[in-house]
C-alpha cells in the first residue's frame, strides 16, 4: 500500500517535469523578463492545490469521527494547558458592573501573564527589540490559536448550543472540539437588542434568544415587512463547512447548516469563534473572535481584513467565506446559498443597520463624557484618550469610536515570527480593521482573535505596542473611562 | 481499495500510540491507507504523501540555497552579502543533513544536479558580476525564502509525520528570520527598495 501511493506521488512528480519540459519556452521568456526587473530569480514549483484549496474527504465519516472523537480529549487538554500558561482565567468579576442586559457581570484585571522575570513596567522602558531578543513578549499578546488549528471552523460556545438545540432541534455541537474559554470570559447570553428605529423601547430582547422558531412574534409591531424578512433570512441556517449534509462535516447527524445569528446572536456576540478565511496555509490564519453587530450603520468597512465597502456585499458574500472559509469551491459542493442581491440582500442589511448600540448615559451626542455626569476617574480616563494613551487616533469618538481605516500595529517586532503554537504559526497580522469600543464592556474577549481577556489586558497591550509609557493610574482611569462607553 | 487490502495496510502498520500525532489536523483528508492502528489513529511515525513531497522540494531547496551561497562567497562583493552567504552555506548544509535524516526511508527521488529554476538562477548567477551580481543573489535569496516559508507553512499544515512535523516547525522561525536578513540586505544594496517591515 504504501509503495503504492508512493509511485503515485512519483508518477505526479514526473507528470510535472514533462508538463514544464512543454512549457520550457514559456518559462525561459518569463525567467529573462524577471531577469530583466532584478538580475536574476527563480520560478519555483508551485505547491499543491491543499495549500489553498480544501481537499475532498478520502475516508468515510464514521472513520473520520472515531478519529476526531479519539483525538478530542488531548486536543482540549492541549488548548487548556495553553490557555492556563497565558492567562489567568479565574473568575473575577468587577464589584457590581454588568454587562448592558444587566445579567453578567464584567471581569476585572489583567489576565496576561509575564514572563518569568519581567514586570509591566520593565517591559514598557524595553525597546520592541530587546524584549524579542529576551523572549519577555508575554505569550497572551500573541496570536491565540483555535482549539483545532489545522481542522479550524466555527466552533458555538455552549450556551448558544444549548439553545439552539432547544428552540430548533438543531445540533451545533461539533464532535471533534468543544469551545475552549470559560463562561465568565465570554458575553452575556443572550445579548440585550437595541434598535435604531425604535430607540423608546430599549432592549427588544425579552432575555431570549432570537431564533427561526420566535422572531416573528418578538418583532412583529416592531419592525418594518422588509425588515422581518431581513431578520428570517438571517435566522435561517444554511450549509456551512462543518454543518451541512455532505460527508465532510464535524456534526453527527446531516445538518441544515448555521444561520447568521448563530455566531452573530441577537446581532451581538456569543464569543464563538472561527479562523480568518483570507489566509493560507492553514497553520497561518489567525483565529477570529466574532465581533458584535451593534452600530453597524455607522461602520463603513467591513472584515478583519477584507475592508469590504458595505455591508451588502459583505452579507452578499459571507456564503462563502464566514460559511466555507474563502473556499468558493467548497461551497459550491456543499449547497452553497447565494441570497439574491436586491430581494433578499438589501432586506438583510437593511436589519442590521436598525441595531443599535447599548445605552451610554453619560456619553454627549459627540461622543465626549459629560461632566455632570462621569466621575473624575471616568474623565481623568478621557484625557488618557485623547491625549498620551493616543485612542482616539484611531478611536474617534464623534464617529462612534471608528475611523474606518485599518492599522497594521506591526506586533511581530516583539517576537520571533514562525513560532508554532499547537499547530498556529505567529505570523505578522498585518492591517486589521479598527473596532468600535462603544458597548465595550459587553464584548470580551478582545482584539480581532480574542487574545485579550480583559479591558486592562488591552490597555497593557496597547501601552506596550504604542510604547505609551502610562503609570498605573493611568492605566486605571483608561479602564473605567471604556466601561462608560 | 479493496477491502481485504485496506484492512492488511491497517493491521500490519506501524505500532499503535495513545498520543495522536494530528491532534489538530483534519482526518477527513487523510488518505485510506495513512499507517496507524486504523485508519482512524494515524501513527506519528507514519508519513503520507505530503510529507514525500516536502522531503523532495525542501531538499531541492536547500541543495540549492548551499550552490548558491558558494558562489556567492567567491564573487560577492558587498561585505554583508558574502557574510549572508557564509551563513546560507553553513545553515543550510546542517538543515539539509537534518532533513534527509529525518526524512530517510521516504525516497525524495533527487535529480543528480540543481533542479532547472535554480540552474537558471545559477547561469545568471554565473554571468553577473559587481553590484549586479549581488543584487541578483539576494533577491533570488528573497525569493527562494519566501518559497520555503510557504513550503514550511503547507507541511505544517498537511504533513503526518511527527519528526518531519517537528523539523519544519523548528526551521520556520529560522527561515523567516532568513528572509528578513535578505530583504534587509536588499534594502541596504538599493538604498531602500524592497525593505523589511
Amino acid at each position: 500500500m504504501k509503495s503504492t501511493a508512493g509511485s503515485a506521488c512519483l508518477k505526479e512528480i514526473f507528470a510535472f517535469e514533462h508538463n514544464r519540459k512543454n512549457c520550457k519556452g514559456k518559462f525561459l521568456l518569463s525567467l529573462a523578463l524577471l531577469g530583466i526587473a532584478v538580475g536574476g530569480g527563480t520560478l519555483a514549483d508551485s505547491l499543491p492545490p491543499d495549500a489553498t484549496y480544501r481537499p475532498l474527504p478520502t475516508l468515510p465519516l464514521d472513520v473520520v469521527r472515531r478519529n476526531d472523537e479519539g483525538a478530542k480529549p488531548a486536543v482540549q487538554r492541549r488548548q487548556q494547558n495553553l490557555l492556563n500558561e497565558r492567562y489567568d482565567l479565574a473568575d473575577r468579576p468587577m464589584q457590581g458592573l454588568k454587562m448592558s442586559g444587566g445579567r453578567k457581570g464584567v471581569q476585572e484585571g489583567v489576565r496576561v501573564k509575564l514572563r518569568p522575570g519581567s514586570s509591566w513596567e520593565s517591559l514598557a522602558n524595553m525597546s520592541p527589540e530587546d524584549i524579542k531578543a529576551k523572549g519577555l513578549f508575554p505569550a497572551g499578546f500573541m496570536p491565540l490559536p483555535h482549539v483545532k488549528h489545522l481542522t479550524g471552523g466555527q466552533v458555538f460556545p455552549q450556551n448558544q448550543i444549548d439553545a439552539i438545540g432547544d428552540a430548533e432541534d438543531r445540533n451545533l455541537k461539533r464532535f471533534d472540539v468543544d469551545f475552549d474559554l470559560p463562561d465568565h470570559l465570554t458575553p452575556e447570553f443572550p445579548a440585550p437588542i437595541f434598535l435604531t428605529n425604535r430607540p423608546d423601547l430599549g432592549d427588544i430582547s425579552g432575555g431570549k434568544l432570537l431564533t427561526i422558531r420566535n422572531f416573528y412574534a418578538m418583532t412583529v409591531g416592531i419592525l418594518t415587512p422588509v425588515q422581518i424578512e431581513g431578520l428570517r433570512l438571517l435566522l435561517t441556517p444554511f450549509p456551512q463547512e462543518e454543518f451541512n449534509q455532505t460527508e465532510d462535516r464535524k456534526v453527527a447527524e446531516q445538518s441544515d447548516g448555521v444561520a447568521c445569528l448563530d455566531c452573530h446572536a441577537n446581532f451581538h456576540t456569543n464569543g464563538a469563534f472561527h479562523l480568518t478565511p483570507d489566509v493560507r496555509p492553514q497553520t497561518a490564519r489567525f483565529r477570529l473572535d466574532t465581533t458584535s453587530l451593534r452600530g453597524m450603520f455607522n461602520q463603513q468597512i467591513h472584515g478583519s481584513k477584507r475592508s469590504l465597502r458595505s455591508v451588502e456585499d459583505f452579507t452578499e458574500f459571507e456564503q462563502r467565506t464566514a460559511y466555507f472559509n474563502g473556499d468558493h469551491v467548497s461551497a459550491t459542493r456543499k449547497g452553497v446559498n447565494l441570497p439574491d442581491r436586491p430581494n433578499q440582500v438589501a432586506m438583510m442589511a437593511q436589519m442590521q443597520n436598525m441595531i443599535d448600540f447599548p445605552p451610554a448615559p453619560k456619553l454627549t451626542p459627540t461622543g465626549k463624557l459629560d461632566p455632570t455626569k462621569a466621575s473624575a476617574k471616568e474623565l481623568a480616563g478621557e484625557q488618557v484618550f485623547m491625549g498620551k494613551g493616543q485612542c482616539a487616533g484611531c478611536h474617534i469618538p464623534q464617529s462612534s469610536f471608528l475611523d474606518h481605516m485599518m492599522h497594521d500595529l506591526k506586533t511581530e517586532r516583539f517576537y520571533k515570527v514562525g513560532q508554532v503554537f499547537n499547530d498556529q504559526a505567529a505570523m505578522p497580522d498585518g492591517p486589521i480593521k479598527t473596532f468600535t469600543l462603544r458597548g465595550i464592556k459587553d464584548s470580551p474577549p478582545y482584539l480581532h482573535d480574542g487574545r485579550l481577556m480583559t479591558l486592562a489586558d488591552t490597555v497593557e497591550f496597547f501601552n506596550l505596542v504604542l510604547a505609551l509609557k502610562l503609570t498605573q493610574e493611568e492605566k486605571d482611569s483608561l479602564v473605567a473611562y471604556m466601561l462608560a462607553l | 481499495m479493496p477491502l481485504s487490502k485496506f484492512f492488511v495496510a491497517s493491521s500490519c502498520a506501524l505500532l499503535a500510540t495513545t498520543s495522536f500525532a494530528q491532534e489538530g489536523a483534519n482526518p477527513g483528508g487523510m488518505s485510506p491507507d495513512t499507517p496507524g492502528k486504523e485508519a482512524a489513529q494515524p501513527a506519528t511515525e507514519g508519513s503520507n504523501t505530503q510529507d514525500k513531497l516536502f522531503v523532495r522540494q525542501a531538499a531541492l531547496g536547500g541543495r540549492a540555497e548551499v550552490e548558491l551561497g558558494k558562489i556567492a562567497q567567491k564573487k560577492a562583493s558587498n561585505a554583508s552579502v558574502r557574510e549572508f552567504a557564509d551563513r546560507m552555506v553553513e545553515v543550510h548544509s546542517k538543515s539539509n543533513q537534518q532533513l534527509l535524516r529525518t526524512g530517510r526511508g521516504l525516497n525524495p527521488d533527487l535529480p543528480k544536479d540543481l533542479d532547472p529554476e535554480h540552474q537558471s538562477v545559477r547561469n545568471e548567477l554565473q554571468k553577473a558580476s559587481g553590484q549586479s551580481f549581488d543584487i541578483a543573489y539576494i533577491s533570488a535569496q528573497i525569493q527562494d525564502h519566501q518559497r520555503t516559508a510557504n513550503l514550511l507553512q503547507w507541511h505544517i499544515s498537511n504533513g503526518q509525520n511527527e519528526a518531519l512535523k517537528k523539523y519544519s516547525i523548528q526551521t520556520l522561525p529560522e527561515v523567516m528570520q532568513h528572509l528578513e536578513h535578505a530583504q534587509q540586505t536588499f534594502a541596504m544594496l538599493t538604498q531602500g527598495a524592497g525593505s523589511a517591515r
